[in-house]
């Protein structure tokens, strides 16, 4: 395997794991921004955003983006984080150049106001979705007490108030703030031809105006107190706890093994305590 | 390349050699499953499932998974209609070592009694997180109204049944289940035939067969049924007939459900998500048991889009019969292409395919046997099988604060 980089004048960094022998390759948009880029009132437009990445620009309509996507046989999604967000999709090597051009496209999408409101009812009914469904909410609520009010508390998702309040403008605006070039990298793994990939990415991203990102990065002063949350409805219960020295990832993360280190740490009862795995009480806690 | 033999005691040997990985994935599938639990006791397979991955053949629980994790074994159980699964993925130099720890443990497993409450508490808390999970609630109980006992059950079984199971029922169900005919080892990924083959034969040479014949089924339930339960969404879940894997019209079936629900482009996403805003998720596959199959759609929306969004998927299901377009195929076939060759790459989905395959069709499907399957299908012939096997009749099963109203024909089915 081959790592081969390359950046663009206006900034955009594109990187590469070249692997001649396989028989795919995935192709993505890493976006430096999430839901710690947003303030308060605007909560979840960056996974709103994300969405609306895919309802088409100058030269597709919705309908196109999600035809040609199928069309090229591709296994593509997105996702939002707390400090990123990607877009990607995976190809047989002879579709490199359509699907490179297409995910360039998508990169600078036109968030017409119609589509933008039906997708707002998607977005709702996501929320939703992941309130009927513990332990969902608790990862939220577990980073929002662990950091207080520092950004990398606040939601992806946001709520059905917030999503409900945000309009076209709001979006575009937070685009042009968070969407440069040089908070962004192409990046590709697999059976890539990276010359071609750096020619094509040249030609349809060269032109995009770079402009400066800020990103609140002050020190967290993180919360070490129990919190807990609890829905009636839940039969099961989990709890979550933080590192103070760790990313909570990390911890959130093993709850759902029986890793050696996790069974020395907690006692095999625990892990079987946890391992039902619906939540209703998330917590962090001193002991740990 | 692929290799398939039944050994002299019945356990079936299926193997994918894939040079090109420097991994190997594995499964012991075990011939039990729920199909075998008895109706006081259903829970049973799953319960002596996670009792048998406590320790064996010189093992004790917390060994097995510290040596499997020094191997870098990426290790799971679970237990589901037919089978009992124990496998794993691993860098391929360790797979021999990994194959030989679960088959003197499981094969010979302590079921130590020390811990059947530790176990019968995993068991509990997977029940009681169904509780939780809805989309879950739902699809079990279409799939039990649709399929009948016992193929219809949810594997995890019930509340009643595993506080009721003793370590006598653990030990008698291991004992009846845990043998080699018609056991499936399949292995994916870099190794090679002959050693696997010399080194599964030494393992399993002194395990004595016995037939576990297949239970008969009981009749299903059709129509519409509502669980009520207070949640923002309304769970909505359709089942119809549908040509069983294995069958001669399974790719017909299959393209026209990949029509209706694959892809971002598919007539379920558009209609129902892309232009209506009704929901997150909805989705409709294929799914069979040994002798029959069928279309399970699934959509979770707000109580107030619950009734439209299940009137634009039956309206979408019925729309098949007036047949598919040219492109909507073309491009169907090129995600089944990639599919494929995706599946290449992955030694854990790879292993699947062959116990699948197996199972249902006692042979395994070459690559480019199902390229040809693929290839060979039309837009004639796909509309062809619609014509004359129209969607339906659906079975609904909705969860969520309110029931809605279904046509006559599916309520009084």
């Amino acid at each position: 395997m081959k790592y081969r980089t390359h950046k663009l004048e206006n900034g955009l960094t594109i990187l590469a794991e070249v692997n001649d022998s396989a028989y795919f390759a995935g192709y993505g948009f890493f976006v430096r921004t999430g839901a710690r880029d947003e303030s308060p009132e605007i909560a979840g437009v960056s996974h709103f955003l994300e969405h609306m990445v895919f309802k088409g620009t100058e030269r597709r309509t919705a309908e196109q983006v999600n035809r040609e996507l199928d069309d090229l046989g591709s296994s593509s999604n997105a996702r939002t984080g707390e400090e990123s967000t990607i877009y990607h999709a995976s190809v047989l090597p002879e579709f490199q150049g359509q699907v490179v051009d297409l995910l360039c496209d998508i990169m600078r999408p036109s968030l017409r106001v119609n589509d933008f409101e039906t997708e707002k009812k998607v977005i709702i009914e996501e929320i939703m979705m992941y309130q009927d469904q513990p332990p969902y909410g608790g990862h939220e609520r577990l980073l929002a007490s662990y950091f207080g009010n520092h950004p990398l508390g606040q939601s992806v998702l946001g709520t059905v108030d917030t999503v409900s309040g945000l309009s076209a403008s709001q979006m575009m605006e937070y685009f042009h703030r968070q969407y440069s070039p040089g908070n962004m990298a192409l990046v590709a793994a697999g059976n890539v031809d990276f010359d071609r990939l750096v020619d094509d990415a040249t030609r349809h991203c060269g032109g995009w105006e770079p402009f400066e990102v800020h990103r609140d990065t002050r020190h967290a002063d993180v919360s070490l107190d129990f919190d807990s949350m609890v829905k009636e409805q839940s039969a099961a219960n989990t709890s979550c706890r933080c590192h103070p020295a760790q990313r909570p990832m990390t911890l959130i993360d093993m709850r759902c093994g029986s890793s050696t280190p996790f069974w020395a740490m907690m006692g095999k009862p625990f892990v079987l305590g946890i391992a039902g795995f619906g939540a209703c009480r998330v917590g962090s806690h001193r002991q740990l | 390349m692929i290799h398939h033999e039944v050994l002299p005691n019945g356990l079936i040997l299926v193997a994918q050699v894939m040079p090109w990985l420097q991994s190997a994935a594995f499964t012991l599938a075990f011939p039990s499953g729920c199909r075998f639990d008895p109706a006081d006791r259903q829970g049973l397979s799953n319960f002596t499932c996670e009792m048998a991955f406590r320790g064996g053949g010189g093992y004790s629980s917390r060994e097995l998974v510290e040596e499997l994790e020094a191997l870098g074994c990426d290790y799971y159980s679970s237990s589901g209609i037919y089978h009992s699964f124990f496998g794993g993925a691993l860098p391929a130099e360790n797979l021999y070592a990994s194959l030989e720890m679960y088959v003197k443990s499981i094969g010979h497993a302590d079921l130590p009694v020390d811990q059947l409450e530790d176990g019968r508490n995993v068991c509990i808390r997977e029940i009681e997180g169904l509780d939780d999970d809805l989309v879950g609630r739902t699809m079990l109980a279409l799939r039990s109204r649709y399929y009948g006992q016992p193929f219809g059950r949810n594997a995890d079984g019930d509340m009643l049944g595993i506080q009721s199971i003793n370590e006598q029922d653990i030990r008698d169900y291991y004992q009846n289940f845990y043998q080699p005919d018609g056991m499936i080892i399949a292995v994916a990924g870099q190794c090679d035939w002959q050693k696997l083959k010399a080194h599964v034969l030494k393992l399993t040479e002194h395990w004595a067969a016995r037939a576990t014949p297949m239970p008969n089924a009981s009749g299903q339930q059709n129509g519409y049924h509502h669980i009520d339960h207070s949640s923002n969404q309304t769970h909505i879940g359709i089942a119809w007939p549908a040509a069983a894997f294995g069958s001669d019209e399974y790719y017909l079936n299959r393209a026209a459900i990949g029509v209706l629900s694959d892809g971002m482009s598919s007539r379920l996403f558009s209609e129902v998500r892309e232009k209506r805003g009704l929901c997150y998720s909805v989705s409709a596959s294929c799914h069979s048991i040994h002798n029959r199959g069928g279309v399970f759609a699934y959509s979770g929306t707000t109580t107030d889009s619950a009734q439209e969004t299940l009137n634009v998927i039956l309206a979408e299901a019925r729309k098949l019969s007036e047949g598919i377009e040219p492109q909507e195929l073309d491009r169907l076939k090129v995600q089944f292409r990639s599919n494929l060759i995706m599946q290449q790459e992955s030694c854990r989905s790879r292993v699947s395919s062959l116990v699948s395959d197996v199972f249902y069709l006692n042979r395994i499907r070459t690559l480019d046997e199902i390229n040809d399957r693929i290839n060979a299908l039309t837009v004639e012939s796909v509309n062809a099988f619609l014509e004359s096997n129209p969607p339906g009749p659906f079975d609904v099963v909705t969860l969520g604060e309110k029931a809605l109203e279904v046509e006559r024909e599916i309520s009084h089915s």
